[in-house]
């Protein structure tokens, strides 16, 4: 066994301090330009009544008042309640097909690299040529999707992309499609790191599939699980791109969700101060889900 | 008995994974299928797979002196590079901070850079022009290389999965005499390449595509990325999809050319033996 | 041994700032090169270089390096650099205002009459009065009509004027025994007929087409004039005729069904140009800058012959058309605000001369007005389409311009609001009634919430 090394003066432990603080060192100057500095100019534009079309000099302090004229916009509050709606689509939905995915994958059925691969183009493809593949399928009178459900029997197929009530989980269809490649691999690279021999172990000692499943793939995955829940929705609030490519907010106001509301404030109506204040608020909500999240993170997640 | 059944939920799970993986590559077949077609036959139906007539006009057209496809290639290529090297060497030394050191106010400084991820982009493109302007990164590569390579999400990624590696190991080998970022390269690193394949993809990935950024950051065209570049073929007619399909198959190509080379990082297990004793 | 490598890596880290500090301004010289040319001390037998605003599509167009070169030419001390900003429309236009609210500089910008009022009222474009004055520059009589002023000032010259007609297929005119538009006497019920009687002509085709854009709702009531403000300020969508004009674009397509209806255009998400690209479609309405593109016979190839006709009327023996006036303005943030103005005249003055362009001057002699359209008709030989027919559709004295897009407090919103609920009543998901409802109230809000943030 070797001589434990000399210590220079300080305790091991604050070598450790210290290191830990150079080696995050970087990032904290990045994150100081890149994020906090734009982050805390929303801050000062949302207490102000900043408008687009005028210079930085004319705007006036208005303290909350945005953050007050909120709650009295049915604009906003629509929006609102569509973005929990799109939100609590996508999550579940983008994390059980991901999961399904990664352990179909993992399971060593044919052709698994060539499948991988093809789970994986939706995700690198041009949004825009999804947009135009679905836009074909959804196609109400003539599309494939359609045509099929009348075959069936069903007399009134829905609008899907078209339809007040049907677009935002249509919608969310594509966008979990398209993002199901990114989810898979992750979970994917965590499957991974699962030794075989617990499952040969439990195998052995009698315990189903389901069994199996629960008890050891659910715990040793769960630090990823997490990661990507956080991930599915912070994704989910941060739909702009999609919604913009297919429907721009439509029809009418039914698919407009926060972000398309605050895009919308900015660059047609030209309310910057009341549109940050939005962004702000927005953020609050979040940071809220992800703190509930790191709670529950130790109740729920398992580090080995 | 048992045997039979085994094989015949094996062989739907084969069928299930395969007609998924086919309607997962529709698009790109499409994508690639429209690049060859005349604007007309594009929307037509039934979908027709060989175009008829063939056209290679499209690709023509890409290539014309009106456009600089080749510049935007290379500008692209250079960015993503450079994004890529600083990226990895910044986020992997501090999701290694996150996760295995330790220092006062650690999680309270996470969470807070975490918080990064929760505010929209699209939301701070104003603020964010102004303070790269003042920091002469406007017009250049870096303003898109630099917020990109301080990226909260694969510390966190990292982080989580240098988490997953047993303290048993690391620390072993801490008292063994090994200093901290030994332990980092030797074995931690290793282990975790998986994480870091999918970050080096992902980050690829996601640079190569993007296309707000630039559009913003970027005016001189002769330093534009491909995706704005692209966008500029629709110019002259909106919605020449026949175009647009060609330019986004060319643009996909080495996306897919990395992604089949990094293969094999995905199929290698990781050694388990290292764990016991 | 921890500490050397850290410390080493401090160093690392050192270095690269360094370098990344050194590379990001060895870029931002290699930007300001051009700028560093124009001092704004400049002598006049200095070459001054304005940066021209302008997309990529119109930057690579011939006729756009040609008028850039009259306008070198008749001004002899200045250059023109074309400033592309890519993007089309609302992109090119967030981020012409990203940029000038970041002060970048910028000399010469292109408008039209219903984008300018917000960059004026944002300060980031240069009111020409104190220019025209100092200049004695006649702008009533070399303009007139085509003006237009915002605060009681002047911060567009008027290039070119855009103007709906009517384009469309004689083959299809010809297999339907249907008469061709008469540029006298067309109506909206005659073009519904003809549009009924081409349908018949075989499965696929159709008689009419139109796009899902805010003025294909309203055509009739703006032909009318009929006001869009009421006098107390709130919008006028409660008004009957808003209500008709909607019907009348729905029916077309769901009830009479000659044109593709709301629910398959916007699920197709047919392009504007099927007119030119399918040969199914009788009728096409929509801005003369088509019939420009159309002039482009490789990029849409056809084998049937096209005709140009008036926009529809109400009456008959109308004259009014939709249309648009387009031109230059001065950025607030140029540096060289006179140059600027004396090219922007230039351009406004000349831009006529290209082909395809129909100007916003008033004072053309008839020779200088033939030869507007004598490269169009020459384009459209083949079609049979004569400088008499173009001029009468689109630029006869007789004819009454009218604003095809609202202009007023709200108007970006209120733009997108006719699109936005007119479309769920053609997608028959609400009925007439709700529609005109939902418009009247958001509407109003809209203009409100623009009144608030006024200066």
């Amino acid at each position: 066994m070797r001589k434990p090394k000399k210590n220079t003066g300080w305790s091991l432990a604050r070598q450790e301090e210290m290191l830990g603080y150079t080696l995050i060192l970087p990032f904290v100057v990045g994150f100081l330009v890149f994020q906090l500095a734009p982050f805390a100019s929303s801050l000062v534009i949302s207490l102000t009544d900043l408008s687009f079309i005028s210079n930085l000099e004319a705007a006036n302090f208005i303290g909350l008042d945005n953050f007050i004229h909120m709650f009295s916009d049915d604009k906003f509050i629509g929006a609102l309640w569509r973005t929990f709606y799109y939100v609590a689509l996508f999550v579940p939905g983008v994390i059980t097909v991901g999961l399904l995915c990664a352990m179909l994958i993992n399971a060593r059925l044919l052709m698994r690299n060539t499948i991988r691969t093809a789970i994986f183009m939706p995700y690198v493809s041009n949004f825009v040529a999804i947009a135009v593949v679905w836009a074909i399928l959804f196609d109400v009178r003539d599309g494939p999707i359609n045509s099929l459900l009348r075959a069936l029997g069903v007399s009134n197929p829905p609008l899907w992309l078209i339809g007040e009530h049907t677009v935002i989980p249509s919608i969310v269809l594509i966008v979990v499609w398209q993002n199901i490649g990114f989810f898979m691999l992750v979970f994917l690279a965590a499957l991974q790191n699962v030794p075989s021999e617990l499952y040969e172990a439990a195998t052995m000692d009698g315990a189903g599939r389901m069994r199996k499943f629960w008890r050891i793939t659910v715990p040793l995955v769960s630090p990823t699980t997490f990661l990507l829940t956080i991930t599915a929705v912070i994704t989910a609030f941060q739909n702009f791109g999609p919604i913009q490519v297919l429907t721009k907010g439509g029809p009418g106001q039914a698919s407009t969700t926060l972000s398309i509301n605050i895009y919308q404030e900015t660059f047609l109506q030209y309310r910057m101060g009341y549109s940050t204040a939005q962004a702000i608020v927005m953020f609050a909500i979040i940071l809220c889900i992800t703190i509930i999240q790191w709670r529950g993170q130790k109740k729920f997640v398992n580090y080995s | 008995m048992i045997k039979s059944t085994k094989s015949s939920g094996v062989i739907i799970l084969n069928i299930v994974s395969i007609l998924f993986a086919v309607a997962n590559v529709f698009p790109f077949i499409f994508m690639l299928s429209s690049s060859f077609k005349v604007l007309g036959k594009i929307f037509e139906y039934p979908f027709r797979l060989i175009p008829d007539p063939f056209i290679w006009t499209n690709y023509i057209n890409i290539f014309d002196d009106k456009y600089d496809l080749l510049l935007w290639y290379k500008n692209s290529f250079v960015m993503v590079i450079l994004t890529l090297a600083f990226k990895c060497c910044i986020v992997c030394i501090t999701a290694y901070a996150f996760a295995k050191l330790r220092f006062r106010g650690r999680d309270f400084l996470f969470i807070l850079f975490l918080s990064a991820l929760m505010l929209p982009g699209d939301a701070t493109i104003v603020q964010r022009y102004m303070i790269y302007k003042t920091l002469h990164l406007t017009d250049s590569v870096w303003a898109l290389v630099l917020p990109a390579a301080f990226d909260i999400y694969f510390v966190f990624l990292l982080r989580q999965f240098f988490i997953s590696i047993p303290h048993a190991l690391t620390e072993a080998a801490i008292i063994d005499g090994c200093g901290h970022l030994k332990v980092f390269y030797r074995i931690v690193l290793p282990l975790a390449k998986p994480a870091i394949v999918t970050m080096i993809l992902f980050s690829f990935v996601w640079a190569w595509n993007d296309f707000t950024n630039p559009y913003i950051f970027i005016t001189d065209t002769k330093k534009q990325m491909l995706t704005v570049g692209m966008a500029m073929f629709q110019a002259s007619r909106f919605q020449d999809y026949g175009l647009q399909m060609a330019a986004s198959a060319l643009a996909l190509v080495p996306v897919i050319v990395l992604f089949i080379s990094a293969q094999k990082y995905f199929v290698q297990g990781i050694a388990t033996s290292g764990i016991k004793g | 041994m921890s500490t050397k490598s850290t410390l080493s890596k401090v160093a690392l880290v050192a270095v690269a700032s360094a370098l990344i500090a050194g590379c990001g301004n060895n870029g931002n010289n290699g930007n300001t090169g051009t700028n560093e040319g124009t001092s704004p001390s400049a002598s006049n037998e200095e070459t001054i270089v304005l940066k021209y605003a302008t997309s990529a599509d119109m930057a690579s167009r011939q006729s756009t390096k040609d008028l850039m070169a009259l306008v070198e030419q008749k001004l002899g001390n200045v250059r023109l650099e074309p400033l592309i900003i890519p993007g089309e429309g609302t992109d090119w236009n967030q981020k012409v205002t990203i940029s000038l609210m970041a002060g970048d500089e910028m000399d010469i910008i292109y408008q039209n009459a219903t984008t300018y009022q917000k960059f004026a009222t944002a300060k980031l474009l240069e009111p020409l009065d104190s220019y025209i004055s100092e200049d004695d520059y006649d702008v009533d009589k070399i303009y007139g009509s085509s003006m237009s002023t915002y605060n009681d000032q002047i911060y567009m010259l008027p290039a070119f004027r855009d103007v709906h007609v009517t384009m469309y297929n004689k083959d299809l005119f010809d297999k339907a025994n249907v008469p061709y538009p008469d540029n006298a006497t067309y109506t909206w019920d005659k073009y519904t007929e003809a549009a009924k009687a081409i349908t018949n002509v075989e499965p696929g085709v159709y008689g009419s087409y139109m796009l899902d854009w805010d003025n294909y709702f309203l055509l009739s009531a703006r032909q009318k004039k009929v006001p869009e403000y009421k006098a107390d300020g709130t919008s006028n969508y409660d008004d009957p005729a808003f209500a008709e004009s909607m019907k009348f674009f729905a029916d077309l397509g769901n009830e009479l069904q000659v044109q593709p209806d709301m629910i398959n255009f916007k699920s197709k998400k047919m392009p504007w140009d099927s007119f030119l690209t399918t040969g199914t479609i009788g009728q096409f309405v929509v801005g003369h800058w088509a019939v420009q593109t159309a002039m482009d016979r490789t990029q849409y190839p056809r084998d049937w012959k096209m005709g140009v006709a008036i926009m529809p009327q109400v009456n008959e023996g109308g004259k009014a058309v939709m249309g648009i006036m387009g031109g230059y303005s001065v950025a607030s943030t140029s540096k060289n605000k006179q140059a600027a103005y004396e090219a922007v005249k230039v351009l406004a003055e000349n831009q006529w001369t290209l082909p395809g362009i129909v100007p916003a001057r008033v004072d053309l002699t008839d020779e200088q007005i033939n030869q507007v359209f004598q490269p169009m008709a020459d384009a459209f030989k083949e079609d049979g389409i004569t400088v008499e027919e173009l001029k009468a559709a689109i630029l006869d004295p007789s004819l009454d311009i009218v604003s095809e897009k609202i202009v007023g407090p709200g108007m970006s919103k209120i733009t997108s609001l006719i699109s936005s609920e007119g479309e769920l009543y053609a997608s028959k998901q609400r009925t007439l009634e709700e529609t005109m409802t939902e418009l009247k109230k958001k509407a109003d809000q809209a203009i409100i919430e623009d009144q608030s943030t006024i200066q």
